[in-house]
């Protein structure tokens, strides 16, 4: 008789881009994706989720171990161990493309 | 008002701050509102909920909570703090006056820094926004804006810990210290030459002038695109008067990035190959900002002449600003109250030579500030006029 186990929830250790905001995510479900890991982990490590158009920001998780960003199709339980370290790096613009002074109405703080 | 003593480099003891006994995140949260009016004729335009961001408050009152205590250690995780309304003396509650920032340590009395009403101009910038849509408000139109906060009770921690159907897991913030060394803030002072602003109540920022040179090549180089990298360093804590400092030791270009004349986006293999070049270098350097460029003197390449002068009397030459964008990356990437950020421009006439301009994180939000350049060589060109804070453009 072959009994099926339960493969357990896996723990990890998780980086901001700057590597300077650490967290520890325990019991990941096996089935999830990489794409549902980061979006659960970006309110709760107060990382921005949109840019400042108001377009979700892109996060890619990079496996500290294989040296490698990970796809979020990829499933947790094929691609991550207990111990495993990911840092989340976004997809981000800068620049001075949005400047045009005037178009918003002028505001006070009144008391 | 908020009261923000002056203080020089080095004190005798550490800088006035209210203490009190609060020991706990207690839970309580509010919901802030806007409410706007017109100024002439006065009326009430409309009370809409915001949502502020409130991570860089926390962040910047979190260091300031330990810039000035050797005994303590450069953990600046901010899950322990929060944000608190003061309630405005005349109107009563729920109109706000200010915000205080609540730093909870443990072991000691919780720490209290004020935060301006100033936090929610971008957030009624937003709104008036949609008020012109609706016809309400016209662009241009001054309004006026009283911020309000209703408590909206929730289990302590209960934001922290979203579970969603199937998918749910832990997460655990790790108090972890980031390395600090001790150096003599004086002996980098005097091989160095002040730069911008100068401001005593802000954290000591040094930059080699290689860095400053590497970054102009760099620009010269990308021609008409936006060009960046991350600059990377250490904090140091003075030996004499305890007090954190921060050393850019390099920049490392931003490889893999996609640049254009107006926007430089920083992609994660970017970040991957800041990443393997800090690995390579072997000096413990981590990143404390980054910096791009606003190459002005390229953005009117295609304009007629005609078009040249009307954007030059309506000053929308320079490239001497900090955009909506700018402050989204550093608040996305850099979010550390002692990173900064520095923006090379040019002008599209009379001057080509590259301003250097710093920002950082200073009470709550992103201004310019101050820094040093560590060289005995002649200063840069230092850049002279107004500042845009990030994301405002008419405050």
């Amino acid at each position: 008789m072959i009994a099926t186990l339960e493969k357990k929830g896996v723990t990890l250790h998780v980086r901001d881009v700057s590597r300077q905001k650490l967290v520890r995510v325990d019991d990941v479900p096996p089935d999830a994706t990489v794409g549902e890991l980061i979006e659960g982990l970006l309110d709760r490590m107060n990382l921005p989720q949109h840019d400042a158009d108001g377009r979700p920001l892109n996060y890619h998780a990079r496996l500290e171990r294989e040296g490698r960003h990970l796809h979020a199709s990829e499933f947790v339980n094929d691609v991550l161990r207990t111990g495993d370290e990911l840092v989340l790096q976004p997809n981000i613009q800068a620049g001075g493309h949005d400047v045009q002074p005037g178009d918003t109405p002028v505001h006070r703080a009144r008391w | 008002m908020v009261s923000h003593p002056n203080r020089a480099v080095c004190r005798g003891k550490p800088r006035a701050m209210l203490e009190n006994t609060v020991m706990a995140n207690d839970g309580i949260r509010y919901q802030y509102m806007l409410e706007i009016h017109r100024r002439e004729p006065a009326a009430h335009l409309a009370t809409l909920p915001v949502a502020p961001d409130f991570a860089p408050a926390l962040e910047w009152a979190t260091l300031e909570a330990i810039r000035d205590d050797p005994d303590r250690r450069t953990v600046l995780n901010t899950h322990d703090s929060r944000i608190e309304p003061r309630w405005n003396p005349q109107r009563g509650r729920p109109y706000v006056s200010g915000l205080q920032a609540v730093v909870v340590r443990k072991g000691s009395p919780a720490v209290e820094f004020d935060v301006p009403l100033s936090y929610f101009h971008n957030l009624a910038k937003t709104a008036s926004s949609a008020l012109v849509e609706a016809g309400k408000l016209e662009a241009g139109e001054m309004f006026e804006y009283r911020v309000l906060a209703y408590p909206a009770q929730v289990e302590a921690g209960a934001d922290r810990q979203p579970r969603q159907a199937g998918r749910s897991f832990r997460v655990t913030p790790i108090d972890e210290a980031l390395p600090v060394d001790e150096q003599s803030l004086e002996r980098f002072l005097a091989e160095s030459t002040r730069l911008g602003p100068e401001d005593e109540d802000q954290m000591p920022v040094v930059i080699p002038r290689q860095v400053l040179d590497e970054t102009a090549d760099l620009m010269r180089q990308a021609e008409a695109t936006e060009t960046g990298g991350v600059l990377i360093g250490h904090l140091h804590r003075d030996g004499d008067c305890g007090t954190l400092f921060l050393e850019v030791t390099a920049q490392i270009p931003a490889r893999h990035a996609q640049a254009e004349l107006t926007r430089l986006t920083f992609t994660p293999e970017t970040w991957a190959a800041v990443d393997a070049a800090i690995a390579l270098r072997a000096k413990h350097e981590m990143y404390v900002g980054w910096w791009h460029t606003h190459p002005a003197g390229h953005w009117c390449d295609d304009c007629p002449a005609e078009t040249r002068k009307q954007c030059q009397a309506a000053g929308k030459l320079s490239g001497d600003f900090f955009s909506a964008h700018d402050a989204a990356l550093h608040r996305t990437a850099f979010p550390r109250a002692f990173s900064v950020a520095l923006v090379l421009s040019d002008g599209c006439h009379a001057c080509r030579d590259p301003v250097w301009r710093l920002y950082g994180w200073r009470y709550d939000m992103i201004w310019s500030r101050g820094f040093h350049v560590l060289d005995t060589a002649a200063a840069p060109v230092a850049a002279t006029s107004p500042v845009l804070r990030g994301g405002e453009t008419d405050v």
